[in-house]
């Protein structure tokens, strides 16, 4: 009781000094504040730089200098499907065909259409979802593995289709032999249903889009069926965990990817792995420079706010040593004035915090920062504050009440 | 009846450059219903003899016993808080209380309640000789006679009975010494109180039951007053 009374009126009666803690407890709660909202925000940038700029990868021939068109091994494919550190990866296959049977002389004449398989929209460069239309049952196209196909909406005018219609396709697809010479092979007689249409979009940089879609898997089973070697033409994907880098890299090696080789010499197999990673790693390491030197400098930062609470403390309370001095000699306990005067400041000090707190939720709207912020500002300000009573607290009763002699 | 007892006190303290003897061999008693006087010149020891007798600081060499104790055993805030009560030249009221806040000051800190403290210190300011109107005063708004008035009155709160003043009138001018000495006189003789007082005021030693002269921190003769 005698506490609480005494606290209350000394905060009353020192009005002037009880506001001026309160509000140099605000403001250096709220540059306190800031500091930590900094940590915290280069933290989630960080965090979110994944989704902001995800790290794309390419399967290339050794000196990189073709992206499609490549024999990329399907053990290779099958790798990347399985592993977890590879994230959307995309692959195509790319073929070409005829509609219905024909003599293998009439190749020539006949092999008119250009056939990928795609186990995504993405795969396909000048391709997006809103370029196709499929009818309805048929959005997991491109993991279907029925015998289903979208087609360019201009052949299918022109052989006068219909979405739902069957279309019987003679697949060839390609290779290369050992002087690097582009050769095509019957792979399959097909019948497809047509379960959506495409429009032909073209595009300045990339390749023509296909005349006709399949499903990967679907082409995959059908090399098997024949016992063909099959392999993909393109591949792409994401990394999963950018933050993951090394270990990436790493697991691709072991994959058995290669570093581009820009001297290397000119090939089709697809063994290579172009990473474009230049601006993800630019991002993330001045983000990671930045945590860390603000996280340096955090006892450093916690001394400045010992230091200002006890030069606050000290300025303020020191006009009042006379009354801790004739406390003591009332009969008050060294640790009874001290707590009296640690609760008084302590009682303004979380006053501030209170307030300046309320104010760094509003400005930056992180309260678990504002709560971090809050326990460790109020432990370093209140050591100063007692650092402060505890030099105060040495005061010489006798030299400051009695008359000098 | 013997109240302080003081044998062969030293007390030397340590400045900066150098260890000061400021209480050499000092030898006295006082007793409860008289009023004593301390005198001397400047630096001689007086105040700090005071300060001890207080229970601000321990003797380096020497004993002093309160009431047979050694103040060395004793606990000496509560000793503070309830026999001796110190009154100083400078006043030393709080100055953001007022009056009836700086007198019931001594028994809040000893738990009692504040409506109960508030009511035994008005009858003590009117002990004193005080008007009521003093009450709401704050330090400040009172003239040095009624400061001084009031800190006897706050060092009566305490329920002491030894009151110990360092120059009580050294700020005064000398209708309020006369006051001030005739309410500290009465203390004693009336109300059974030990009074010290440290002054360099030979008429208000006069006064006292008994001098004690002091010198480079001896006591140098000790005189009765008829």
């Amino acid at each position: 009781m005698f506490y609480l009374h005494t606290i209350q009126c000394n905060m009353k009666r020192n009005k002037t000094k009880s506001i001026i803690t309160v509000c140099i407890c605000i403001f250096v709660f709220l540059l306190f504040d800031l500091y930590f909202n900094n940590i915290y925000i280069n933290k989630i940038q960080l965090e979110n730089l994944a989704d902001i700029i995800p790290i794309y990868c390419r399967v290339t021939n050794l000196n990189g200098s073709l992206e499609t068109g490549l024999v990329i091994s399907e053990d290779l494919v099958r790798n990347l499907q399985a592993s977890p550190k590879v994230k959307d990866p995309a692959f195509t296959v790319r073929m070409v065909g005829g509609v219905g049977e024909f003599p293998l002389d009439d190749w020539k004449q006949k092999l008119n259409l250009s056939v990928v398989g795609a186990n995504t929209v993405s795969a396909i460069a000048g391709l997006s979802q809103e370029d196709i239309r499929v009818e309805e049952g048929a959005a997991d196209f491109f993991t279907s593995t029925k015998p289903v196909c979208i087609i360019n909406a201009s052949i299918i005018e022109k052989y006068q289709l219909e979405i739902g219609d069957t279309i019987t396709l003679n697949l060839f697809y390609q290779y290369y032999d050992e002087r690097k010479e582009l050769h095509y092979s019957p792979l399959e007689l097909m019948p497809l249903e047509i379960v959506g249409a495409m429009e032909a979009v073209f595009s300045s940089t990339e390749q023509m889009p296909p005349d006709v879609l399949l499903p990967f898997e679907v082409v995959r089973e059908s090399f098997h069926r024949r016992e063909i070697a099959f392999s993909a033409d393109s591949a792409s994907f994401y990394v999963a965990d950018p933050l993951q880098l090394n270990a990436f890299k790493k697991e691709m090696k072991s994959l058995g990817f290669l570093n581009r080789t820009p001297t290397a010499e000119y090939s089709y197999q697809g063994i290579a792995l172009s990473v474009r990673d230049t601006t993800f790693r630019t991002l993330a390491s001045q983000l990671r420079q930045s945590i860390d030197t603000l996280q340096s400098i955090f006892p450093l930062i916690c001394i400045i706010v010992i230091f200002i609470g006890y030069i606050v403390s000290f300025l303020l309370i020191s006009s009042r040593q006379q009354e801790f001095a004739l406390m003591r000699a009332l009969g008050a306990g060294r640790r009874k004035c001290f707590l009296l005067f640690l609760i008084e400041q302590a009682s303004l000090i979380f006053l501030g915090e209170i307030i300046g707190g309320g104010a760094a939720v509003l400005l930056f709207r992180q309260a678990s920062v504002v709560a971090t912020a809050g326990n460790i500002f109020l432990f370093s300000y209140l050591l100063g504050c007692m650092i402060a009573l505890w030099r105060m607290g040495k005061t010489s009763v006798m030299q400051a009440l009695f008359c000098t002699e | 009846m013997e109240m302080i007892r003081a044998e062969q006190v030293r007390y030397v303290y340590k400045t900066k450059y150098q260890k000061v003897e400021a209480l050499r061999d000092v030898t006295c008693s006082f007793e409860t219903g008289k009023i004593y006087s301390i005198v001397g010149e400047s630096g001689s020891g007086k105040s700090t003899f005071l300060s001890l007798l207080a229970g601000l600081d321990l003797p380096t060499a020497g004993s002093l016993c309160i009431e047979g104790r050694d103040i060395r055993t004793i606990n000496r805030d509560k000793y503070r808080m309830e026999q001796a009560s110190v009154v100083y030249q400078a006043f030393h009221l709080f100055p953001l209380l007022t009056a009836l806040e700086n007198v019931a000051f001594p028994m809040t800190l000893k738990g009692v309640p504040v409506k109960k403290a508030r009511e035994q210190a008005k009858q003590l300011i009117k002990k004193v000789g005080l008007e009521d109107k003093i009450l709401k005063q704050y330090p400040q708004m009172m003239s040095g006679g009624e400061q001084q008035r009031v800190a006897i009155a706050r060092a009566m709160a305490s329920g002491g009975t030894i009151l110990l003043a360092d120059e009580p009138t050294g700020n005064l001018d000398t209708k309020n010494e006369v006051h001030i000495v005739k309410l500290l006189k009465d203390l004693a003789h009336r109300e059974n109180y030990l009074v010290i007082v440290v002054t360099h005021n030979r008429k208000v030693a006069y006064e006292t039951d008994m001098i004690l002269c002091m010198q480079d921190g001896a006591l140098i003769e000790v005189q009765e007053n008829g």
